[in-house]
């Protein structure tokens, strides 16, 4: 039985954004976990990912945490407020107990605090937390405030796969129109193939137009305060306003044709009443032809940057065979390859930015780029695991990196058989060998979850015949994700420890084909190292 | 001997070759301090292997870290290992964010896992 608090929080909306905010009058631990499933709850009905709400909820817990324990003056008006916006989460926790001294310095120790297995300390994490969560945290101290209150402030921008959850809904229309019954009866005709937005006011549209970005504007003509023509003009000023197809609907006729609405730019004019085929038909063909013209300005963007990030390794390195087989989704996430290598190693690097969309094709981009001079730059005879640690300090207090995710794969080769893995948030890799497929046991923290990150380096003594085999997620989506086992991907494996590495990677390619039945939002890479083959 | 307190259920079971404690609900401040004191009392003094049964924890937050790094302290003493299983969602990211790994520390997917590490 948990226990209940008294007070239930305003979920209001503010400046059109989602806001939850609950008055404390004292601060127990008890307390804490009514108000953290509250949090959770508003978070999760407001779409954040279960990730991020976990993320904002531990570092509630933590910061009243604090407040129940250490202030030697108890504070008696606390208030926990969270605002959503549409890239970030506003959490503001401000209390008047006794302040936080020195808290620049506190974060400056956090930040460095050993890891928990060797500095062996109980206590002393929960800055460390909330610093390694957020790239954004501040503390205003009471007698700093305008409002006389302590204010522990985090903001955290959400990751780009957040951003892009919602690409696979349906279209989304804005319907204006001031006539309610006109709004519901157009509404009707719409809502069961588009996602649709209605505003009885056409300042209200123009205001949620940047937040909502619907991809088509069908408004009425004649409105009170703002008309239609006003939205219009409203929308060219914003940035996707003039390539949002916009739709007139009216009943006057003596404006169909006027050269005033042709100069604004208006995609199509139909008049009141409108049959529904008429309305879906325009619609549907407005939308078809926007994703033509986005498309075209794409595909020129997405070639290009795709060819650039293709992943590719040397087919040989002394002894070793390399194969590597990858496919790039149509606008999405993007797998890269770094390598380098000397007479006495292999070095390479598989990484997979995270996301869905053109945006986040761009940031792999971006990613790769930044990646291929840190890799440069590294020591001669660098390990694995010192490539990922870099990356990971690297990236700490980046708010552009720390947006985005990134899981890294980092494997080394040696003339000799050896092998040494070290994965950042990477699907674990797995070794075939006479006997059977194994997956091995290769894990470490995202890149940028925490400033000094330890990674675990795997060292194997390969047979000849014996391969490795190192997958992004986009490859292992369809084989389940039943953790690193992946007793699918296992049992396809098991008849592939005879086989060279070129026809294992053909056969695992060609079964990844067949059971991926859906379109790729991902980029997929498989690579097959084996050992043994003559140079 | 178990304990199902407001929020968090906890027990420690004593096997001849390891101590499991089986944590679930959960762990934050208020489960820690109620913990605490029952395993410090609860474990025998010479206790070195240690499974933890995490697989019904729902949070952890840096307090309930705490208790990892007292277990963690008792392995270290009496030379013996900390074995974590079924830590998954935010329990596993939490304790990896403070960097709760190390050569004394095997992290498992699942009890019968836990059970081969110190199967005779």
């Amino acid at each position: 039985m948990i226990a209940e608090l008294n007070t239930a929080p305003d979920l209001i909306t503010a400046d059109d954004l989602p806001v939850f905010r609950l008055p404390l009058p004292d601060v127990t631990y008890d307390g804490i976990r009514p108000l953290r499933l509250q949090l959770s709850a508003f978070l999760n009905a407001h779409g954040i990912a279960p990730a991020c709400a976990a993320m904002l909820a531990l570092t509630a817990s933590e910061i009243l945490t604090n407040l129940a324990k250490h202030p030697p003056e108890k504070s008696r008006q606390t208030e926990v407020k969270l605002r959503l916006h549409p890239k970030f989460a506003a959490l503001d926790i401000s209390d008047d107990s006794t302040a936080f001294a020195e808290f620049d310095a506190r974060c400056h120790e956090a930040r460095r605090k050993p890891a928990a297995a060797e500095c062996l300390e109980e206590s002393g994490y929960g800055l460390a937390c909330i610093l390694r969560q957020h790239a954004q945290v501040s503390y205003t101290p009471k007698t700093a405030s305008p409002d006389g209150l302590n204010h522990f402030r985090v903001r955290h921008v959400y990751p780009v796969k957040t951003a892009f959850a919602a690409s696979a809904a349906k279209h989304k229309l804005f319907l204006v129109d001031d006539d309610a019954v006109q709004l519901r009866r157009h509404e009707a005709m719409l809502s069961s193939h588009y996602d649709v937005i209605c505003f009885d006011r056409a300042m209200m549209a123009a205001k949620a137009f940047e937040k909502e970005r619907p991809e088509l504007v069908v408004s009425d003509l004649n409105m009170p305060e703002m008309d239609g023509i006003g939205l219009r003009q409203a929308l060219s000023a914003l940035p996707r306003g003039n390539a949002t197809p916009f739709v007139f609907l009216s009943a006057e006729t003596a404006k169909e044709n006027s050269p005033y609405i042709s100069e604004l730019g208006v995609d199509d004019f139909l008049l009141k009443p409108v049959k529904p085929e008429k309305l879906l038909g325009v619609v549907r063909r407005l939308l078809a032809r926007a994703g033509q013209v986005r498309r075209a300005h794409e595909g020129r963007f997405h070639a290009d940057v795709t060819d650039a990030l293709k992943p590719a390794l040397p087919a040989r390195f002394g002894n070793w065979r390399i194969c590597v087989r990858t496919v790039a989704a149509e606008a999405g996430g993007g797998d890269f390859t770094l390598s380098q290598q000397t007479s006495g190693h292999f070095l390479a690097v598989l990484a997979d930015v995270m996301g869905h969309g053109q945006q986040a094709k761009f940031f792999s981009y971006a990613y790769a780029g930044y990646l291929r001079s840190l890799f440069r730059l590294q020591a001669a005879g660098a390990d694995p695991t010192q490539f990922l640690a870099n990356l990971s300090r690297s990236i700490d207090g980046d708010a552009l990196l720390e947006s985005i995710i990134l899981t890294c794969q980092s494997f080394q080769l040696f003339p000799d058989g050896r092998a040494a893995i070290a994965s950042a948030g990477h699907p674990p890799p797995l070794l075939l060998r006479a006997g059977g497929a194994v997956a091995l046991e290769s894990a470490g923290p995202l890149p940028g979850l925490m400033v000094d990150a330890n990674y675990n380096l795997l060292t194997l003594q390969l047979a000849r015949g014996d391969k490795l085999v190192f997958a992004t997620d986009g490859f292992l989506a369809p084989f389940g994700h039943e953790g690193s086992a992946r007793p699918r991907l296992i049992a396809q494996l098991d008849d592939l420890t005879e086989t060279g590495a070129e026809a294992a990677a053909d056969a695992l390619w060609q079964h990844f084909e067949s059971i991926n039945h859906t379109t790729l939002k991902d980029d997929a890479t498989l690579v097959v190292a084996e050992y043994g083959e003559s140079p | 001997m178990t304990a199902m307190m407001s929020g968090h259920m906890f027990e420690i079971q004593l096997r001849p070759q390891y101590a499991l404690v089986r944590l679930g609900g959960f762990v934050d401040a208020a489960a820690a301090e109620k913990i605490k004191p029952v395993l410090q009392q609860q474990l025998p003094v010479g206790t070195g292997n240690i499974i933890v049964d995490l697989s019904g924890v729902e949070f952890l937050d840096s307090h309930g870290v705490g208790l990892f790094v007292s277990l963690l302290k008792r392995a270290h003493m009496n030379n013996g290992k900390l074995v974590l299983a079924a830590a998954g969602g935010q329990p596993a990211a939490v304790l990896q964010m403070v960097g709760f790994n190390g050569a004394l520390v095997l992290y498992v997917r699942s009890m019968d896992d836990a059970l081969k590490a110190f199967a005779a």
